[in-house]
């Protein structure tokens, strides 16, 4: 487990150093989150109208970084130089609009990279970048850590496949490029991975008083991270009440016990939260609940946009439904998930050639097909254990769902594309026991040489995602 | 737990790798153009800017490495003229003009390569001018508004990329720089990793990118080897359960 995790943490903190500042999805906006909370002790607030103009060391990095999402860096020393001089100057205190958009989220993960940016005040502004950075990297570590005791869990029979997988999980390159940023999504993968390993250990185990805190906590954590963790919570009360109605005899009383400290723990967490957010910082609930309380959304959306929206991001349009995505060149979870998931860098802006997203489609199929007929083969198992298959089948179909849902909304507010591959990778746990599985349809003769081909693969994957930003930044 | 290596896997493991280090071969010893600079911020422009008959444009500020050895501009006309131009590279700080071609009208529309002398010397505050000799207005792609900029941005709901107003007085001429003749990633390695070191902690050389190479490298070695530790299965009642 220490070794996957270890390598987990070095192969984010390999994409921190490659990819150039500001250069990841937002980081401006969490960067400028984070140093205000730093500095102020303060989180900052919303504010009506258009975005003041940036100020003190944002305003610096913001004109001064030659990178941008489109075009080419200009690489001059001089040009470096001159930026350094800058940053060195008496600047002003960041101002809280430098959480632009990211101004909604919830407080955990700046709180966490709040330290290290306290602690590295005195440090040039971009090398205290690359610290803040290499501190999320540790969060791909704590992701893949609990894939791997996941699927320990999960296929406890099988221990070459917890390794397999997890190394997969480690090596997917788009995690390391995210976790390799400044940037809230690497801590809900981390919250989410640990709730998946802790669900599934309560289905091993039983639910018990403590496991049900812990499952709160961790549930609790990931939307104070990110409340694209709300996807998974459907998944996680019926998982919980599927383990109390499955117990028998003083079991399901330890395990009713377990339901109400969870829905107690949970509760209380996130009540706090929202007083502490509304009354001590003067933040709204739409602020508290990273917008997804918001009257203006209700006027512009419907039901039946809202279905017609989901039905074409996965299916073929229909003839009687408005299209909602004229500007994607062929298929929405062509364009968006698959290719985004064999790797698009930058701010959603590059990829690898067609060609290299054929052949990895073909690699995903495989390895799906691979996993379909292991659960075929263990039909068995599976009819003893439907009601955990059930709660994962849940959180996938939440987590899927919740991105849909946002996208709709955000469509129907604004006209922007909002859907991504990293949105869903709160589900990673799930992608690595599909690996697994994958690994042990090969059939118990080959499936650990088939498995360690995968982890290969994943990890020369990785590096030529590497190589691909080094290409488009430096180039 | 108790583990052991893998033979087999090992082997696999290997022949894998070499599979994919020869690619990687095939990718850095492939010859193209390289570029040596660019003032460009977008990948397609969505504003052209005009140089009228007779007279001449300019983009300051511009860095022109030593090693530069053409111009690619983007031109276009609204009459499909292809007016003949003059195009010249100074060092705004000492005046001196190091570069001046004459560009025969007729060429294709479109990505326009204007083969020149490289400098010798990197010129920090370069001007780059072209003077229309030609009769008709000619247009050169701008270098910083993107194709289809009166749409919104493509990006998530707390992003901050906006697409910029246009704004004609901010934008230049987009100006690609390039190095003289072909190169193979691995020619160029040396100047790219130059440029990987900027805008890095300071402590980092060209040296970073070797280094964090090599990590990858060894992580994949790494990654291969922790894979093929086959578990010995032991005896767990509390595993019984998976059946």
């Amino acid at each position: 487990m220490w070794a996957c995790a270890a390598l987990a943490f070095v192969h984010a903190a390999l994409w921190a150093v490659v990819t150039p500042p500001f250069q990841v999805p937002d980081e401006p906006a969490h960067l400028g989150y984070v140093q205000y909370l730093a500095e102020s002790g303060r989180l900052p607030r919303p504010w009506p109208g258009p975005l003041p103009p940036a100020t003190g060391e944002d305003a610096v990095l913001l004109a001064g970084l030659p990178f941008s999402p489109e075009g080419r860096p200009t690489w001059s020393g001089a040009e470096e130089q001159q930026v350094r001089r800058q940053l060195d100057q008496e600047l002003a205190p960041t101002s809280r609009y430098a959480a632009r958009g990211a101004v909604t989220y919830p407080p955990l993960y700046y709180a966490y990279e709040a330290v290290p940016a306290w602690l590295g005040s005195s440090l040039p502004a971009l090398e205290r970048l690359y610290v803040l950075r290499l501190f999320s990297a540790l969060l791909a570590g704590v992701t893949v850590g609990a894939v791997f005791l996941f699927l320990r869990d999960l296929l406890p029979r099988t221990p070459g496949a917890w390794t397999v997988g997890a190394l997969v999980v480690a090596f997917q390159p788009v995690l390391g490029f995210i976790s390799g940023g400044v940037n809230n999504d690497g801590m809900v993968y981390a919250a989410a991975a640990v709730l998946l390993l802790l669900t599934a250990r309560a289905f091993r185990f039983g639910l018990t008083v403590r496991r049900g805190v812990a499952i709160a906590a961790a549930s609790a954590a990931g939307v104070l991270a990110k409340t694209t963790m709300v996807g998974l919570l459907p998944g996680v009360g019926l998982g919980l009440l599927l383990l109390w109605w499955r117990a028998a005899g003083e079991e399901r009383r330890t395990a009713a016990r377990g339901v109400l400290a969870a829905g107690a723990t949970f509760g209380m967490v996130i009540s706090a939260w929202l007083a502490v957010d509304t009354v001590v910082f003067g933040r709204s609930l739409a602020a508290a609940t990273g917008g997804m309380v918001s009257g203006t959304l209700d006027e512009v959306t419907t039901l039946g946009g809202q279905l017609s929206y989901l039905w074409q991001f996965f299916l073929p349009r229909l003839p009687f439904m408005e299209d909602f995505f004229p500007a994607y060149p062929d298929y929405p979870v062509w364009d968006v998930y698959i290719q985004g998931f064999v790797g698009r860098f930058g701010w959603f802006q590059f990829g690898f050639p067609l060609w290299v997203n054929q052949v990895g489609l073909a690699v995903l199929v495989v390895v799906a097909g691979l996993a379909g007929v292991e659960l075929v083969r263990s039909r068995e198992v599976l009819r003893r254990r439907w009601p955990e298959l059930l709660v994962y089948a849940t959180m996938l179909v939440g987590g899927i769902l919740l991105v849909g849902v946002t996208g709709y909304r955000l469509r129907a507010l604004s006209g922007v594309n909002f859907e991504q591959p990293r949105y869903l990778f709160t589900l990673l746990p799930l992608y690595g026991a599909v690996v697994a599985l994958a690994a042990r349809g090969v059939g118990l003769r080959w499936g650990h040489t088939a498995g360690v081909v995968l982890v290969v693969t994943a990890a020369w994957h990785s590096v030529f995602a590497l190589l691909l930003s080094i290409n488009r930044f430096y180039v | 737990m108790e583990a052991r290596w893998s033979r087999p896997a090992l082997a696999a493991a290997a022949v894998t790798s070499m599979i994919f280090a020869a690619l990687l071969v095939a990718v850095v010893t492939d010859a193209r153009p390289r570029l040596a600079a660019s003032n460009a911020r977008v990948l397609a422009s969505g504003v052209a800017l005009d140089v009228p008959p007779g007279q001449e444009r300019c983009e300051g500020g511009q860095l022109v490495p030593a090693e530069t050895g053409m111009v690619r501009v983007y031109a276009g006309s609204e009459s499909g003229a292809r007016e003949p131009l003059r195009l010249s590279i100074a060092d705004a700080d000492s005046g001196e003009v190091v570069t001046r071609r004459h560009v025969d009208g007729g060429y294709p529309l479109g990505a326009l390569d204007v083969p020149v002398e490289p400098p010798g010397r990197d010129i920090d505050n370069g001007e780059v001018c072209i003077e229309n000799l030609g009769t008709d207005a000619m247009e050169f792609a701008g270098h910083r508004t993107p194709l289809g900029a009166a749409m919104p941005a493509e990006s998530d709901p707390d992003s901050d990329v906006r697409v910029p107003p246009v704004t004609p007085a901010s934008e230049e001429i987009r100006i690609d720089l390039f190095r003289r003749g072909e190169e193979s990633l691995w020619a160029l390695a040396p100047e790219v990793a130059r440029r990987f070191s900027l805008f890095k902690p300071a402590f980092a050389g060209a040296w970073l990118m070797w280094a964090l190479l090599a990590v990858a490298l060894v992580v994949v070695s790494a990654a291969a080897l922790v894979a093929a530790r086959e578990p010995v299965p032991t005896t767990n009642p509390r595993r019984d359960e998976e059946g």
